[in-house]
């Protein structure tokens, strides 16, 4: 059998969704799950797997702040359960000596590697979990009112504001939230859940009308 | 469901969380020879007051970080929030601290390095 | 379907201004019968325009019985609503609102409510008193099989539905607010208003389909100079139109838990014909509140007279409710019995649309505005009356009335008889503190009033209005305005646009309210006499719902349940669906008037969640079916449905248990996988193994703590087994662990046991040790893997295109090499879980799939075959290798296991070492693996099988112990098991027996673990 000469990074691989068993939903009476509310071209809800997102997990003190902006583009967020920011790189704080930091698909390996030399010198742990974790892309006027069917934080706008992160439970999934922006959100959530999550935002979004997006 | 303090979180849902029971027990090394009725007050004596308990808490689905909490077993009233490794501070907290039993016993001596073996500890750590 | 004959006509429908759309007329169905409403109207108020007021049978005497009250208090008309699966028993029909087509049927009756065979207890009733069946049922013990049995048929109410798939949609939410305010009649709304116009974010809610509360009920009360409906639609625009208040109609308040977190439920669609599908039945609401405002109002209380539970007898506010509200009379010639001032409303309500009335007042000598009103409309009094008795078939048909003495308990005088066909009666007020007591605040008893109203508070809470014990409408106003502001403040809200000092909006300023004085004072007068003896003469009914009557709860107290919680559960009082709501205070001031005591002393009983039934479906939303519980899946999980395997439940995950071929059982499946992985390859998803990346200086001397063996020297690039244990000396998990670097290890851990592990090593970490330098990451999910096994698994990488030397000089058994297959990157770990020379390939999560086919294909050629859970087991049971969880069960220590080689004898200390070290370790009859042959050599026995010495010995016979793992070996022909013995290491070579249930036995040598290769040849290909 021939191997293939193929260099993996020109491998696509698979999404956290593909090959999930079709959507088995929990009412069999929901009318058309997945196409909004009959009559309204706006749904509520439209989300979006964010595929191969760039995922690193970092645990280090806060003296590891310098080097991470140099790294990444922006230093540790100045309190817990906020994130920090610059384009698409986000450095989301997750304990006090850990952070996530989300970087462009397929950018995940080289930032990796060049932020564990950047820091070679101190007491940390920089782990790629790039496919460990999914990511969803949220967006739509109910999109807060949907995450509370399962979220017991307060996502009012005015409390859980644009940069907020939060690790909390979405129903049965231990999460991971940012907010983007007032209508928008970004969910993280353990490869595993992702079919869980996907069918769980499609039931849950219907009655605003909901969109999944490829 | 209670809302517990989060230290760095922030008060979150009582199912956010995990209960470690009883805070305060020291580990007695194993290179510290006490009878087995001693270890037994480590091993498995917990206390289980009715009133203010020091308890270990976590924060399982959230940072996963762990803290200590005096809770009124009662009331579900929470007196204070502390970190791991501290003592308590308020007063009632202070006074459930200082009153256990546990203060006294052979397990909770047997706990410091012993002075033989603290050399030998140390090494096996790498540290000065 | 039922056919629909024309409808009756609403005889008794006022043509008046109210709360129903006469012009909207609506079609429903009640026991078979066609009827005609309005909008607006409730099924109750239907059923009364239409002249219907016998609506169901009673518990215990299958007494008729009526529509009592307007409200959620109801305890009598209980309704079974919808039909096939969209059945609902037990909802009172003065909540439901019609709709088009409303289906609705009585309970408890058999056949019909006219003809009700059950009806016979009420004329056995002398033999039913209180705790009947606990004094019927307690003997002999033998026949309690059959009792039980007639029991359960006479027990509950209504029935549930017929098919029980409930096909309704339900939704629940969680919410947050500063202040939730749980009642909208004018307290509440004028406490949600004062909160939000000071800036906060308020959520008030109220169980009927309209704001406004009693309100709703009136006609004639003017406030600020328009009618007061005017009013409250004008408090409520405001409302409606300030962003950050969330209104909540058709929205119950049902349970008050700990800080402030209150579950609400809200009827979504329940009163539209057609549900739209997008939307929910119900919902319900956890709310979060920084404070709550509780404004629930009160309920009125019936008198306890001989005959209060015909139909037709109703409680003063609900009739005037069914006026004023609903335009509807209940009665033409009425009797309005009362203790109190508020009753003469009613009786005036009454008067005005036409009916002939009779105030019955048990005062003595009532005074005041009303009573000069009544007077003036030459409606007469009976003072120092009272209804003795009520008759009626199915309907009450007349009263006798009798003069009472001074202190309301004796007759004194002549009796009269008066025809009627109605009665109000009203017992004075009681205030509804079911939250404020679910919220463990206190009660105090007002001698005035004659209620119990709250006093202090535990949660953050305000009470305000009638739910207070404030009667007064002025008075409620101002008391929902002031707990508004307050509970705002307390809140910490602050208004930007308020120029007052603490940033708070001065109060709302007081309305004018054209009420006269009104005594809020009820005379004492808990059982009306009746001329019998105690417990003789006609039935005066306390709890409608559990057919308990004053006598009984005389009976109880006479009998010792002097607690007012014994006398609950003796008599069954208050413990219906409506929780004695209109029950519960003349039950205890009876209680305590029998003891001898004042009713504060006696107290109450406690009051728990919910205030009114919810609906289970509503509580499970969308937690059922296939989202009930998240089911994992690995990366090549596609890939074993579409090749047919057979999965099983692993914890959340999902895994591939076996791959039958066409005509293949289970057995046949295994063998043939089983036998593949000896004899030729197999391939295993191991994707779920947890795995923990493990850093630090310290990372050596914390894995030496954490396991039972040494770690400090372990080569880079080699592999180690570890077993963990709990501090008390028992395994607690297992797996291979690798350095992968100095200061770097990648830990495995067995499936179920990943964030278990994890929890436990961070535990250690953070509160033991926190001076260790390390740092633990789950890496369970980034890697996918695919485990290799089999004497061809050389030639399968070499044809997979491994770019390394796969010699054991190069790649030693229990090490690790970073590589590409078929161009992957892979993490490779030479370790075997099944005794054959075997590769754990670990690639990026991604490419698990891709992995897993190339490796299919390039195996093709040399017998790989993909093996599930289930050979996987018996590879590894054949080899003696031990599943934690499986062979262990929290009290297994290493030694129980014949591992002691793993059991370091120079580290000074591990995590189980002391324990290891008790006394009670050593002990001979500890319980211990051991392996099992078996006589007859297809014979399999039970997993669970408990092994004894002797099988003919006499029951209950001594056991040794049991079997943990048993399986049909293939590759060496017979059957093999572990079972855990009491002192199995020294019962070797001894015969054990399995006496089974079937009665068979099955006959076994206790023999060494490792079955198959003992010698470990195989490991090498």
């Amino acid at each position: 059998m021939a191997s293939t000469s193929k260099k993996a990074s020109m491998l696509p691989g698979r999404s956290a969704l593909a090959g999930k068993p079709a959507t088995r939903h929990a009412n069999p009476y929901a009318s058309k799950p997945g196409d909004g509310k009959p009559g309204d071209s706006k749904p509520g809800l439209v989300f979006s797997e964010m595929v191969h997102l760039g995922k690193l997990n970092l645990r280090a003190s806060k003296s590891a702040s310098t080097q991470v902006k140099s790294v990444v583009g922006c230093a540790f967020p100045t309190a817990a359960n906020r994130s920090s920011s610059a384009g698409e790189r986000h450095v989301v704080w997750l304990g006090p000596d850990e952070f996530l930091i989300i970087c462009e698909a397929d950018k995940d390996a080289e930032l990796a590697s060049t932020l564990e030399s950047a820091l070679k010198t101190q007491h940390c742990a920089v782990t790629n979990i790039t496919d460990a974790l999914a990511a969803f892309h949220l967006k739509g006027t109910a999109v807060r009112q949907v995450l509370a069917k399962g979220c017991a934080i307060d996502l009012h706008p005015g409390s859980f504001t644009s940069g907020d992160a939060a690790q909390t439970l979405l129903s049965h999934a231990a999460v991971t939230m940012l907010a983007v922006a007032e209508n928008e959100l970004i969910v993280i959530c353990r490869t595993s859940f992702a079919p869980y999550l996907h069918d769980w935002l499609l039931d849950a979004a219907l009655e605003y009308g909901v969109k999944f997006t490829k | 469901m209670m809302l517990i303090e989060c230290p760095f979180c922030g008060p979150r849902d009582e199912t956010e969380f995990s209960c470690g029971g009883e805070a305060h027990i020291a580990r007695p090394l194993a290179e510290n020879k006490i009878s087995d009725a001693d270890f037994a007050d480590y091993l498995f004596m917990r206390d289980n007051p009715k009133g203010l308990f020091l308890e270990r808490w976590r924060h399982s689905a959230g940072c996963r970080r762990w803290f200590n909490m005096a809770r009124d077993t009662v009331s579900h009233d929470v007196v204070e929030v502390y970190p791991m490794g501290a003592l308590p501070k308020t007063a009632a907290a202070k006074s459930v601290y200082n009153t256990s039993w546990r203060r006294d016993t052979a397990a909770e001596q047997a706990a410091k390095p012993a002075r033989a073996s603290q050399k030998q500890a140390a090494k096996a750590r790498g540290r000065k | 379907m039922f056919k629909l004959g024309k409808p009756a006509a609403q005889l008794a429908r006022l043509n008046r201004a109210s709360r129903v759309d006469q012009a909207r007329s609506i079609n429903f169905t009640f026991d078979g019968n066609p009827y005609t409403g309005y909008a607006g109207d409730t099924l109750a108020s239907a059923l009364l325009a239409n002249g219907v007021h016998l609506v169901g049978r009673s518990f215990k005497y299958h007494r008729p019985r009526g529509i009592l009250s307007a409200g959620s208090e109801e305890p009598n008309a209980l309704i079974r609503l919808g039909r096939g699966a969209y059945a609902e028993p037990n909802l009172r029909a003065t909540q439901i609102e019609i709709f088009e087509n409303l289906y609705a049927e009585s309970q408890n009756r058999v056949p019909s409510l006219a003809f009700d065979i059950g009806a016979i207890n009420s004329i056995l009733a002398r033999f039913f008193p209180a705790g009947f069946y606990y004094k019927t049922f307690m003997w002999p013990a033998a026949m309690w099989m059959k009792y039980e049995h007639v029991i359960r048929h006479a027990a509950g109410l209504g029935k549930a539905a017929d098919d029980h798939n409930d096909p309704d949609r339900y939704e629940k939410t969680h919410a947050h607010c500063d202040v939730l305010v749980a009642g909208g009649g004018a307290a509440g709304l004028m406490a949600a208003l004062q909160a939000a116009r000071n800036g906060a974010r308020v959520i008030i809610a109220d169980e009927q389909n309209e704001f406004g509360g009693w309100l709703l009920a009136e006609a004639g009360i003017e406030i600020d100079g328009k009618p007061a409906i005017d009013w409250i639609g004008q408090i409520v625009d405001e409302l409606t139109s300030m962003p950050e208040v969330t209104m909540l109609p058709r929205t119950t308040v049902f349970g008050y838990m700990d800080a402030n977190y209150l579950t609400l439920n809200e009827r979504v669609t329940d009163h539209l014909p057609d549900r739209p599908a997008h939307l929910p039945r119900q919902r319900l609401w956890k709310i979060r509140a920084k404070q709550t405002v509780l404004a629930q109002g009160a309920h009125e209380r019936p008198l306890v007279f001989a005959g209060n539970d015909l139909p037709g007898v109703m409680l003063a506010g609900a009739v005037r409710s069914y006026i004023n509200r609903y335009a509807t009379l209940p009665g033409q010639r009425a009797i309005v019995m009362t203790n109190n001032d508020d009753a003469y409303r009613t009786a005036m309500a009454l008067h005005d649309a036409g009916a002939r009335v009779t105030i019955v007042d048990l005062r003595a000598k009532p005074t005041g505005a009303f009573i000069r009103e009544a007077t003036a409309a030459g409606i007469e009094i009976l003072a120092g009356h009272a209804v003795i008795a009520a008759h009626g078939n199915r309907r009450v048909a007349r009263v006798e009335i009798a003069p009472l003495d001074s202190t309301a308990s004796v007759i004194d005088g002549d009796i009269m008889h008066r025809d009627c066909d109605l009665i109000a009666m009203s017992g004075g007020l009681s205030p509804a503190v079911h939250l404020h007591s679910q919220a463990r605040g206190k009660l105090q008893w007002d001698d005035k009033k004659l209620c119990f109203k709250p006093s202090t508070t535990h949660e953050a809470s305000f009470n305000a209005g009638a739910g207070n014990g404030t009667f007064d409408l002025a008075a409620a106003i101002k008391e929902g305005i002031r707990c508004g502001a307050r509970a705002a403040k307390a809140a910490g809200c602050k208004n930007s646009m308020a120029a007052t000092p603490d940033n708070s909006l001065p109060d709302i300023s007081l309305p004018d309210i054209n009420l006269p004085k009104q005594s809020w004072a009820p005379l004492a007068a808990w059982k009306i006499p009746n001329g019998h003896a105690a417990g003789a003469g006609p039935k005066a009914f306390v709890d409608f719902q559990n057919d308990v009557t004053a006598s009984d709860v005389s009976l109880a107290a006479r009998e010792g349940y002097q607690s007012v919680e014994h006398l609950k559960r003796y008599t069954t009082m208050g413990m219906g669906t409506d929780q004695g709501k209109t029950s519960n205070i003349n039950a205890l001031a009876i209680l305590a008037d029998a003891l001898g005591n004042e009713i504060p002393e006696v107290g109450t009983t406690t009051f728990r969640m919910p205030y009114t039934p919810s609906n289970i479906g509503a509580i499970a939303g969308r937690d059922i079916g296939a989202l009930f519980d998240p089911v994992r899946l690995t990366r090549m999980d596609d890939w074993h449905r579409d090749n047919g395997a057979t999965f099983e439940h692993v914890g959340q995950w999902m895994r591939a248990w076996y791959y039958p071929q066409a005509g293949e059982t289970m057995a046949e499946a295994v063998n043939r996988e089983v036998l593949a992985a000896r004899t030729t390859a197999g391939l295993l998803d191991a994707s779920t193994l947890g795995k923990i990346d493990i850093r630090g200086p310290d990372a050596a001397e914390f894995l030496n703590r954490i396991y039972t063996n040494g770690w400090s020297k372990l080569a880079i690039g080699r592999c180690r087994y570890g077993l963990m244990l709990k501090d008390d000396g028992m395994v607690m998990d297992d797996g291979v662990t690798t350095r992968i670097g100095k200061n770097h290890f990648h830990m495995t851990t067995t499936t179920g046991g990943a964030a278990g592990v994890l929890d436990w090593l961070e535990e250690w970490l953070q509160t033991e040790w926190p001076d260790l330098k390390v740092y633990l990451t789950s890496v369970t999910e980034q890697w996918a893997v695919a485990t290799l096994s089999g004497p061809n698994a050389h030639k399968i990488l070499q044809d997979a295109g491994i770019d390394i030397d796969l010699s054991s000089a190069n790649f030693p058994f229990m090490s690790m090499q970073n590589c590409h297959i078929g161009g992957l990157p892979a993490r490779v770990f030479r370790i075997s879980f099944t005794g054959e020379l075997s590769y754990e390939i670990n690639v990026a999560a991604r490419h698990g799939l891709a992995l897993w086919t190339h490796l299919m294909k390039a195996g093709a050629a040399h017998g790989i075959t993909p093996y599930g859970t289930e050979a996987m087991h018996v590879l590894r049971a054949e080899k003696g290798f031990i599943i934690v969880g499986q062979e262990t069960d929290g009290s297994v220590t290493p030694h129980d296991l014949g591992m002691d080689w793993i059991i370091s004898k120079t580290k000074p200390d591990f995590i189980g070492k002391r324990a290891l070290a008790r006394s009670t370790m050593a002990h001979d009859d500890r319980k211990q693996l051991v392996g099992l042959k078996t006589s007859d050599p297809q014979q399999v026995i039970p997993e669970g099988a408990h092994a004894v010495i002797d099988p003919n010995q006499p029951l209950p016979m001594q056991m040794l112990g049991q079997v943990t793992s048993s399986y049909y070996s293939p590759n060496l022909g017979h059957s093999i098991a572990m079972a855990l013995l009491k002192g199995g290491h020294n019962l070797h070579g001894q015969t054990v027996f399995f006496p089974l249930l079937d009665g068979s036995v099955i006959e076994a040598k206790v023999v060494d673990t490792v079955f198959f290769d003992p010698k470990g040849e195989r490991i090498n290909g």
